[in-house]
Parts: structure tokens; sequence; C-alpha cells
């Protein structure tokens, strides 16, 4: 039988690790009760398991109001420790509740290289790789964190891809620039040896 | 020292990771004050436009950067308008990455900057923008 997240009482799959909706790891987040009992037993026999720091704000989204006494308890255990010290970039870690970005569970989305990317002149290549962090934080949201990790991935790879045909492209134009200009230097001194 | 363990150094703190922050950017306004990119041949050409001669949606932003930090905002904008909405948008991007980790702070601005709506409506008005001054030629 599939089980239920101790935190919010969404019923877990068993092939995820975390939480889809609230993001608590299975370890320490995972009974079988069900949803309804979920609220009244876990509050605060086990505060040990509150999880993010980002509760409060999650609160104010509308999903778990009835959590705040809870939350005032958790013991803040960091996604920075649950994901072997990855840090990434623009996510930070615990940044946002899960549901709405990646970089709530340690997965960096790579917007802003995305970003950057549409700016350096490769338009196809950048906005594909913007879809592609939008589809990151999607996984995430569904928690599908391979899927997830996979989109990240996708997106900074083609982000590179762009990025680097343009720099590539810099070059040949500066070398072809400097080679030009060598050319009508020397062009020029034989002309003035024939005066 | 390895570069990994470095990079940890400089970005472990907000005050460091302001200090990065704003490294970069006096360094970008720097190269963008003393060079003129319209009439530099230093300055990077766009292979698009080269090839092409149409003009990407982000065309004009070493222009837009020089006249910006030469104090010329009106002019800035009369070289890529869309830029205007970048730039703010980027900005916030560094603003999230320098506030402290785990803080509501970034979660606020995630909640704006990574919004889905937000993500489309940049994807479009980026590819209509690029049609809009490649057929108006604007």
């Amino acid at each position: 039988m599939s089980t239920y997240c101790n935190q919010c009482g969404t019923p877990m799959p068993d092939n995820l690790a975390y939480c889809p909706n609230c993001g608590t790891p299975r370890s320490v987040g995972t009974g079988t009760q069900q949803p309804a009992d979920n609220y009244q037993q876990t509050s605060y026999e086990q505060p040990a398991y509150g999880a993010q720091q980002s509760y409060g704000t999650q609160q104010a989204y509308g999903a778990q109001q009835s959590y705040g006494a809870q939350q005032a308890g958790g013991a803040q255990q960091t996604y920075d420790q649950q994901a072997g010290g990855y840090t990434p970039f623009g996510g930070g870690t615990q940044t946002a509740p899960p549901g709405y970005s990646s970089g709530a569970i340690g997965i960096n989305n790579n917007l802003l290289l995305a970003v950057f990317c549409t700016l350096c002149c490769c338009n196809p290549i950048g906005v594909y790789a913007m879809i592609k962090a939008n589809s990151c934080n999607i996984y995430a949201r569904m928690g599908a964190f391979d899927d997830a990790q996979k989109a990240a991935d996708d997106a900074k790879k083609w982000s590179l891809i762009g990025i680097g045909i343009v720099v590539v492209c810099w070059l040949l134009y500066g070398m072809f620039y400097l080679i030009l200009g060598a050319s009508i230097l020397s062009a020029f001194g034989s002309a003035m040896r024939g005066f | 020292m390895t570069l990994r363990s470095l990079t940890e150094q400089l970005t472990c703190s907000p005050l460091r990771r302001l200090i990065v922050v704003v490294a970069i950017l006096v360094a970008a306004a720097t190269l963008l004050y003393i060079g003129d990119p319209g009439h530099s041949p230093w300055a990077p050409k766009c292979p698009f436009w080269l090839l092409t001669g149409w003009q990407c949606p982000a065309c004009g932003i070493q222009r837009f950067g020089h006249a910006l930090v030469t104090g010329h905002p009106v002019e800035a904008l009369g070289y890529n308008p869309f830029l205007a909405l970048v730039v703010p948008y980027v900005l916030a991007f560094f603003v999230r990455w320098v506030l402290p980790r785990g803080g509501k702070g970034r979660w606020r601005i995630t909640r704006v900057i990574e919004h889905p709506a937000m993500i489309w409506g940049y994807i479009v008005v980026f590819v209509v923008w690029g049609v809009v001054r490649n057929v108006l030629g604007v």
C-alpha cells in the first residue's frame, strides 16, 4: 500500500524519496496513517522533522494553514545536507517551498544561464533551455526528481552549447579581422615599397 | 586551494556574495564605459547579425550598456527597449543569489522570477520583439 507523508498527509508513491507536496524526506516523514489522522497525530509528538525553514511562507501560500504550531517547533533540517552538499548557484537550497521551484529540493534549474544564453544571440537554443528550466520546476512540483535533474542538466547543456557557439564565432571573427588587417597592412607595405 | 573550495570561500556568506556581484557589475560597467561598442573594433559582433543582417531580440545590448553607464538612459532605450525589462529581471537573480540561504527573501523572489507565467511571458515577449524589430526595422 502506499504511504502518507507525516508532514502534510499527501499520499506518497513508493518510488519517491521526498514528499511530492511538501518535500519532506521519506526517511523522516512517512507513515501509514490516513491523512485525516495525520493532522492530529504528528503535529507535536515528533517536532524533529519539521524539515524546512520555509514553512512560514508556505503557510502563507495557502496549502497548509493548520500547521503553524508544528512549523514553529521544526528542527530546520537543511536541504544542503540532504543533497550531499550540492549548493546550486541560483537556487540556494530550501529557498522556496517545494512545489514552486526546483531550488527547494537542491536542484539548480539553470534558469539564469538560459536567460543569459538568450541574450547572447543564440535565440532558439536559449529559449529551449528556458523551457527546460521551467520543465525542471514542473517536474520538481510533481515530485519526479530524476526528471527534474535531467531537465536541469539539459538546460545547462544547451545554454553552454549556445554560449559556446557564439564565443567560437567571436573568436573566428576576431581571427578573420586580424588576418584581414595584417594582409591589408602587408599589401599596403609592398605597395609603398613600389614607389 | 582548489577551484571548488575557492568558489565556496567566495560565496559562503551574503556579504561575500554581494562583493562578488558588485565586482562583476563594476568590471562590466568599466569595460562598457571605456569602450564604445558602436565604434570599437574590439567589441564582439553578433554572428547571427553578421551572417543574416537580422537583429536578435537582444541586439544592441553593448550599446545599451554603454549608453547607460555613460549617463544616457534615453539613448539606451533607443538601442533596445526590451532590455529595460531584462535588466531588472537579471538583477533579481543576482539579488536572490546574494540573499541568505534559507531565508524568506529568496523564496519571495523565486516565486516571482520562476513563476511559469513569468518564464513564458519572457519567451513570448522575446520572440515577438525579435520579429517586430526586424519587420519594422526598429
